[in-house]
């Protein structure tokens, strides 16, 4: 009996468990929350385009990102064509105006629409003579790839007119067959109305009007530097409104871990900052911890924004995940100053 | 009145007309129940004294017996006496090896059991004794002890050696001649390897591709299970506690049922993990919990032993992120919002199930069959989940590889002839290895392979003067996936005289693709990486040449060591980019392929000394290692193509103080500084150094109750030392860049208390 006491003994002096981990709290913010959610069904990332206005704090508008091809500028003394990139989408000028020619796509050099002028200013722009006369380059679109990421092959484009934001364009596939002619008669209080080649005939009001949101929720192409050389990547970040938004990272309140991002005022503004390039919020308020598999939210990352009103925000982003861990579930906190 | 009693009984039998009978006795190894050859058998009888020795089944007789004193001794097991019965017609002596002598016993490349120092390839032995003594929980502890290897550490992958320089992958590892399954990224986690149920370790430097198949290009290590045959239950509970959370706890019980017997084993490591900083919820040594059993039983039938050993093992590695490590939950609310810290928590589950039935077949006097066939299924499962550090809920987290089981499975058989055809003289081997392996797992293609492998091995050992023996050896494969490689081997022992043995070998070793190298398939947005079906083995020529002097006296010995290796390791598997990422093809095309080149070459060491209690054993090596980059155009230009050699000393000294039942021991192993080649994102050339550090342990052995009790206590790390410097300077080039980092080593100092109770 006395060796089993022992037995006993012995056993449970090195038998130990794992604790029970203490609960945290939580805490409260008083600056208003915005949120983006990109979070997609059936496994696929980021499926969403959104658009979201500070003043009112609401979301105006979301679409699939698989819902267009083509966004035609409404502004009707700038004509605008460009490619949708959160579906990778690319485009490669031919140099040749001869649209029934079989185009091979494989020698042709694609290239990804700008971030930094991103709604302003796409590849096929460069068509359109000072007086908004297209020249008829054919262009070939790379359609990109799917949700599921396969494939979507290519189009060849030839812009036939513009007047008065009045688009006539003819699209094909590269060989020439299933050749489309179509007219798009745009708004101007929009910055841009889109078309998907799946239905040429329908035009499609995807973005609120221009003065009613200031943030863009998407995928993108972005040129990064990779150590060696500058390659595209696909992002997803948040792009500003061109019409009247600006926007810039303060760098120095955001290393200084001195600064309390509660305690920011409108005096810490530096105007000159501001800046009007599409990306200037951007995507880079995360990164992909590679320990850890999932993306980190840099919530020291603040930011100053000018509305489409011209109010100034401080904002920062809080969250990337949603309440079941899925990812492209975007919150920030902004404040007016 | 016993004498009396057994001396009428033989007077009865001899007058029942059996007065001629003759005494045959079977001499049997205690732990392995194999026979013991060579054993001295004395029967001392009132009017003579009789002597024989027992035959290659382990068997003697005497024609004419009469009751007397049995005395049987062999140098590698305690002196065995009893008294002989005159009823007794048949006897079965069970020897019980002595340990940390010279001559220790040896299984590793062996047709029969063998003398270590009389094996043609040098064999080394970690016993139980030293298993004890170092207070070792897995094998990671004691060969952090060991010459030649170098452990480094992961939190998740565990701990990997490698020996010689080259890496764990090509460094094979058996549990009684079977293959261990779950190499992960090539590596064992050798924290994994509980040593409670191990009686010894062997370890053979050099290839044993001959006899063991792929992996086996630096070295052999093969753990040789406990076992007994006993006549009676006996227990033994082993319990252990170290100051930085480790608390385990293990009890074995044999016990012979009929003719069988049998064991039964249990345990429980648990390791709280640890941080330098206090409260952090994010730990750099991960807390970690194993549960393992195992049962094994054996039986003989007349030529035939029969054995199974099935073994389970479960460990569960929770790796919790820092609080705040997942994006918080934000519930707003009218006049703001509230937000939940969360955390993304790991949990790797790994299972492993052995079984194995080995049957050990004596033909007749110079001829037996040994062999096994197994099965091992290994799975590990990794569960990534977020944690609510608010309301303490957790669930499945979706992200990339967030949840990901592989999966392997192998069953094997090898099994071997073995006939002596002159004693001493000529005698070959002739065997086969087979094994069928499956691999299920993500980034495979399908996600799930099979490979099957069949190779026939024949080896010689042929002795044309005493003082010589040869050992060729030839493997010929067939593998389902790849060209197996054609393995040869020549071995060969020179005994200079009584004290001086000499050795020097040639081995080719080989390493196979494994499955996933072979289907790799990882394809996205991001990526396209591709294994390659047309891989083939990696190759390695290995020579290797040795001096042993040894002296046996009677209240010591003395042994003197010096080994020299190279190896030549061609075909080594990297991944190589076929297309750049460029803005056309963002993520290019990586694709496996034969293309990497590594020598390694050095020498050890090693001096051993016993006189009475004390114990010292002391070594040096040097290694040399080229990798693959020194081989370039390139590195030949920056003058950085050669050798890069490191050192390393060994010291440990015991002393058994056997009146007090008292055995203190210190463990020292110090590792030099050591310089890696490799490049940095510019292409240029970096020179790595990784620091020097000693590892230095100190225990103390208290035995108790009729050495039934030991208690040991001690230190571990006694220097403190954490973390290996690496700093890095840049070669070559216009810009001189240096960085500075460090690779974990240990927790650092601990304290620990050892209980062992055997009844």
């Amino acid at each position: 009996m006395k060796k089993i006491a022992g037995i006993i003994l012995v056993l449970t002096l090195v038998w130990s468990c794992k604790k029970e981990e203490e609960l945290l709290p939580g805490w409260f913010i008083t600056d208003q929350v915005g949120m983006a959610n990109m979070v997609s069904e059936n496994g696929i990332d980021y499926q969403n385009q959104l658009y979201f206005d500070l003043g009112t704090g609401q979301l105006k508008a979301q679409n699939k990102r698989d819902a267009w091809d083509l966004a035609l500028g409404c502004d009707p003394d700038h004509p605008n064509l460009m490619v949708n990139s959160a579906m990778l989408q690319a485009v490669a000028a031919t140099g040749d105006t001869d649209f029934s020619r079989n185009y091979d796509p494989s020698v042709h050099s694609f290239r990804y629409e700008s971030a930094e002028t991103f709604f302003n200013r796409g590849i096929m722009q460069t068509d359109f003579g000072s007086d908004g006369t297209p020249a008829g380059e054919v262009f070939l679109i790379d359609l990109g790839r799917d949700l599921n990421n396969q494939r979507r092959g290519h189009k060849k484009l030839q812009i036939l007119q513009f007047d008065k934001g009045t688009y006539r364009v003819k699209i094909a596939n590269p060989d020439g067959s299933d050749t489309q002619e179509f007219e798009v008669d745009t708004d101007a209080g929009y910055n841009l109305q889109f078309v998907s080649f799946n239905d040429i005939n329908t035009v499609l009001t995807l973005e609120p009007l221009k003065d009613e949101w200031d943030l863009h929720f998407t995928k993108y192409m972005e040129k990064l530097w990779d150590g060696e050389d500058t390659l595209d990547y696909s992002v997803t970040g948040c792009l500003i409104n061109p019409y009247g938004c600006s926007a810039y990272y303060a760098e120095d309140l955001s290393l200084d871990s001195t600064i309390s991002y509660s305690d920011i005022t409108a005096n810490d503004i530096i105007p000159s900052l501001f800046n009007t390039s599409a990306n200037s919020i951007g995507f880079d308020w995360k990164f992909y911890d590679l320990d850890a598999g999932a993306f980190a939210v840099l919530n020291r990352n603040i930011y100053f924004v000018r509305d489409t009103e011209n109010q100034v925000y401080r904002l920062r982003f809080v969250g990337f995940y949603d309440a079941s861990g899925n990812k492209g579930a975007v919150s920030f906190e902004y404040l007016p100053l | 009145m016993k004498l009396f009693l057994s001396i009428s009984c033989f007077i009865g039998f001899s007058l029942a007309g059996l007065g001629q009978q003759s005494f045959l006795l079977e001499v049997r190894d205690a732990h392995t129940d194999l026979p013991v050859t060579g054993a001295y058998v004395r029967l001392l009888q009132a009017n003579d004294t009789l002597y024989t020795v027992t035959d290659p089944t382990g068997r003697a007789s005497f024609k004419s017996a009469s009751p007397g004193r049995l005395e049987v001794s062999h140098i590698s097991y305690m002196p065995y006496v009893k008294e002989a019965k005159a009823s007794q017609t048949k006897l079965l002596i069970y020897l019980t090896p002595s340990q940390g002598e010279l001559d220790e016993v040896v299984v590793t490349g062996q047709s029969l059991p063998t003398l270590a120092r009389e094996s043609v390839r040098r064999v080394q032995t970690l016993d139980a004794k030293r298993i004890q003594r170092q207070a070792a929980v897995n094998l990671n502890d004691v060969l952090r002890n060991q010459l030649n290897f170098q452990i480094s550490e992961d939190a998740i992958l565990g701990s990997q050696t490698s020996l010689q320089g080259l890496s764990g992958a090509k460094v094979k590892i058996l549990i009684d001649g079977v293959p261990m399954l779950g190499r992960l990224n090539g590596e064992l986690d050798l924290n994994q390897i509980n040593l409670n149920d191990i009686e010894r370790i062997e370890l053979v430097e050099g290839p044993m591709s001959v006899q063991y198949g792929t992996d086996a290009v630096a070295g052999t290590i093969n753990l040789i299970t406990k076992r007994k045959a006993t006549t009676k239950p006996e227990v033994s509970l082993n319990s252990y506690y170290e100051s930085v959370g480790r608390y385990n706890a293990d009890g074995t019980i044999w016990f012979p049922l009929g003719k069988w017997h049998n064991s039964l084993s249990l345990g429980r490591n648990f390791f709280d993990g640890f941080d330098d900083t206090p409260d952090s919820r994010s730990l750099s040594w991960n807390p970690k919990e194993q549960y393992f059993t195992s049962i094994g039983t054996q039986r003989r039938f007349k030529n035939l032993l029969l054995r199974y050993r099935g073994e389970y093992f479960y460990e569960t590695i929770t790796n919790l992120g820092p609080a705040g490590s997942f994006s918080s939950i934000i519930i707003p609310v009218d006049t703001g919002a509230w937000v939940y810290p969360r955390a993304l928590d790991d949990y790797y589950k790994t299972t492993r199930l052995n079984n194995a039935v080995y049957a050990d077949y004596y033909l007749g006097e110079h001829e037996k069959i040994n062999g096994f066939i197994a099965y091992n299924h290994f799975k590990r499962q990794k569960e990534s989940v977020v944690k609510n550090l608010n309301d303490g809920t957790e669930q499945p987290f979706g992200g990339l590889d967030a949840q990901d089981t592989t999966v392997f499975g192998q069953l094997s058989s090898r099994s071997f002839y073995t006939n002596t055809l002159k004693e001493n003289k000529l005698s070959y081997q002739i065997g086969y290895d087979f094994f069928y392996e499956l691999n299920r797992g993500k980034r495979i293609a399908g996600n799930f392979k099979t490979i099957a492998d069949a190779a026939l091995f024949v080896s010689v050992d042929y002795s044309p003067v005493s003082w010589l023996v040869l050992q060729p050896g030839l493997r010929y494969a067939y593998n389902s996936r790849f060209d197996a490689p054609l393995i040869t081997s020549l071995a060969t022992r020179f005994e200079l005289d009584k004290h001086w043995i000499m050795r020097a070998s040639y081995g080719r070793g080989f390493r196979a693709p494994t499955l996933k190298e072979l289907y790799f398939f990882f394809v996205d947005e991001n990526h396209n990486i591709l294994g390659n079906e047309d891989l083939t083995a990696e190759t390695s020529d290995n020579y290797q040449a040795g001096i042993n002097y040894s002296r046996q006296t009677t209240n010591g010995s003395v042994s003197l060591d010096f080994t020299g290796f190279f190896n030549n390791i061609k075909n080594e598997i990297r991944l190589i980019p076929i297309i750049l990422p460029s803005d056309q093809d963002r993520s290019g095309l990586f694709v496996n392929n034969n293309i990497a080149q590594t020598q390694t070459s050095g020498g050890t060491f090693t001096a051993q000394y016993r006189f009475k209690g004390l114990e010292a054993e002391g070594g040096a090596s040097l290694i040399g290692i080229k990798n693959n980059l020194s081989f370039s155009e390139e590195a030949a230009s920056e003058d950085v193509s050669g050798f890069r050699f490191n050192v390393q000393y060994r010291l440990s000294v015991s002393y058994n103080w056997e009146k007090a039942g008292l055995t203190p021991s210190i463990f020292l192993n110090h590792l030099g500084a050591r310089k890696d080649l490799t490049t940095n994102a510019e292409e240029d050339f970096v020179l790595r150094e990784f620091a020097a550090y000693s590892l230095l342990d100190f225990t103390l052995q208290k035995r108790m109750w009729s050495n039934r009790l030991t208690l040991s206590v001690g230190v571990k790390n006694l220097m403190d030392v954490t973390d290996q410097q690496v700093t890095g300077s840049a070669v070559g080039g216009s810009a001189h860049s240096a960085g500075s980092s460090s690779v974990p080593l240990s927790y650092g100092r601990t304290y620990f208390g050892r209980l062992q109770i055997a009844l």
